[in-house]
C-alpha cells in the first residue's frame, strides 16, 4: 500500500496502533493534527525535506480533504507514520503505552537524523 | 541540465549520500558549480559587437549563463583594446569611438539561475564530462560537511573538498593552457591579466 495521501498514512498508522475497526480508539482528527505536528518536527529537523515550503507556509492537512497528497520524500514517509503513532499513544497513560509513545517518536527523530536507525 | 554525465554523476552522490534527497543535492550542485567556474575560468565565450560612435558602455549577453569576468577585448582577433567590466557584463570602453569596428569580448561565464529552466542550471557538458570526479568530490564533500543530517561525514568532507579544490585548481591550469598539453600558460594580449 503506497504512502501518498492523507488517508494512507492514517491507515497505515492504525494498523500499527491495532485500531482498525471502529468506533476508533483514536480519531481521525487526531492523528491528522499528529501527522500536521510531523509536518513541523520534520521541518525542524531537516529543513531540505521542505524545500519547496521556504517561501510559503507548510502545508497543513484537514479532516475535510483526507485526500490530499503529503508532500514528503518517499525515503521518509514511514518515519512519519511512526511519529503519528507516537503522538497517539501520547495521550494514554498506561506505562506501556508511554514507552511505546517515546520509542515511536525516537524512532522518527532518529530516522531523520541517522542512517542507523 | 540533465544529461547522462549529469545523470551519472547525481547517480553516484546518491549512493554515497544515504538519505540525502534529490532537492538538497541540487541545490548544493549548483554551488558547487557556482564555485568551480569562478576560480577556474574553464567556462570562456567569445562575444562580438560592434562599437558605436561616441558609446563607451556595452552591454553583452552571454548564450548561456551569466558573465562574472573579462580576460579581454580584440579587434581583428589580436590586437588588443583597453576596456574594463566593473560591473560584469556591463562592458566599458576606455576610449570614445570614432568609427563603427567589429570587436570580440572574452569573457569567463558561470552558472546562473537566471538561464536555468529546470532544476539543474545550465552548463557545457563537456566540462562535467571531463572533471567529472572533481565536480562528484566538491558536491559530496559539501553535502557531508552540513550539520546532523544521516549522511554528514565532516572528515570525509574535508577529504572531499581538498581533492575538488585541487580539481579546480587542475582545471584551472588547463583553461590557462586552453586545453594543450604542457603548452606555455595562454595569455590573452598583454595588458589583461587573467
Amino acid at each position: 500500500m503506497p504512502l501518498n495521501t492523507v488517508q494512507d498514512y492514517i491507515d497505515r498508522s492504525r494498523g500499527i496502533l491495532l485500531d482498525e475497526v471502529a468506533p476508533f480508539r483514536y480519531p481521525n482528527k487526531d492523528l491528522v493534527e499528529a501527522l500536521n505536528m510531523a509536518v513541523g518536527e520534520a521541518r525542524r529537523l531537516r529543513p531540505e525535506l521542505f524545500r519547496t515550503f521556504f517561501r510559503a507556509d507548510l502545508p497543513e492537512f484537514s479532516l475535510s480533504n483526507l485526500s490530499a497528497l503529503v508532500p514528503v520524500d518517499p525515503q521518509y514517509r514511514a518515519s512519519f507514520v511512526y511519529y503519528v503513532c507516537g503522538h497517539a499513544h501520547l495521550r494514554d497513560d498506561e506505562i506501556e503505552k508511554d514507552s511505546r509513545s517515546a520509542a515511536f517518536l525516537n524512532k522518527f527523530i532518529a530516522q531523520m537524523l541517522t542512517i542507523q536507525a | 541540465m540533465s544529461s547522462p554525465h549529469t545523470n551519472r554523476l547525481m547517480d553516484q552522490a546518491r549512493i554515497n549520500l544515504p538519505g540525502a534527497i534529490d532537492g538538497a543535492m541540487l541545490v548544493e550542485f549548483y554551488s558547487v558549480l557556482k564555485e568551480f567556474f569562478t576560480r577556474s575560468n574553464a567556462w570562456t565565450e567569445e562575444i562580438g559587437f560592434t562599437t558605436i560612435l561616441g558609446e563607451k558602455d556595452y552591454t553583452l549577453t552571454p548564450t548561456a549563463g551569466a558573465i562574472i569576468r573579462l580576460l579581454g577585448v580584440v579587434e581583428d582577433e589580436r590586437n588588443p583594446v583597453n576596456a574594463s567590466m566593473a560591473t560584469p557584463a556591463a562592458l566599458k570602453l576606455s576610449w570614445e569611438p570614432t568609427e563603427v569596428r567589429p570587436l570580440v569580448a572574452h569573457v569567463v561565464i558561470c552558472v546562473s539561475d537566471a538561464s536555468a529552466t529546470t532544476d539543474y542550471p545550465v552548463y557545457p557538458q563537456w566540462i562535467v564530462d571531463k572533471y567529472h570526479n572533481e565536480i562528484l568530490d566538491g558536491l559530496l564533500g559539501r553535502m557531508m560537511a552540513q550539520t546532523a543530517k544521516p549522511y554528514s561525514a565532516p572528515g570525509a568532507a574535508m577529504v572531499r573538498l581538498r581533492n575538488f579544490r585541487a580539481g579546480t585548481n587542475q582545471a584551472k591550469l588547463e583553461a590557462s593552457r586552453r586545453n594543450v598539453f604542457a603548452a606555455p600558460a595562454w595569455r590573452f594580449p598583454r595588458s589583461f591579466a587573467m
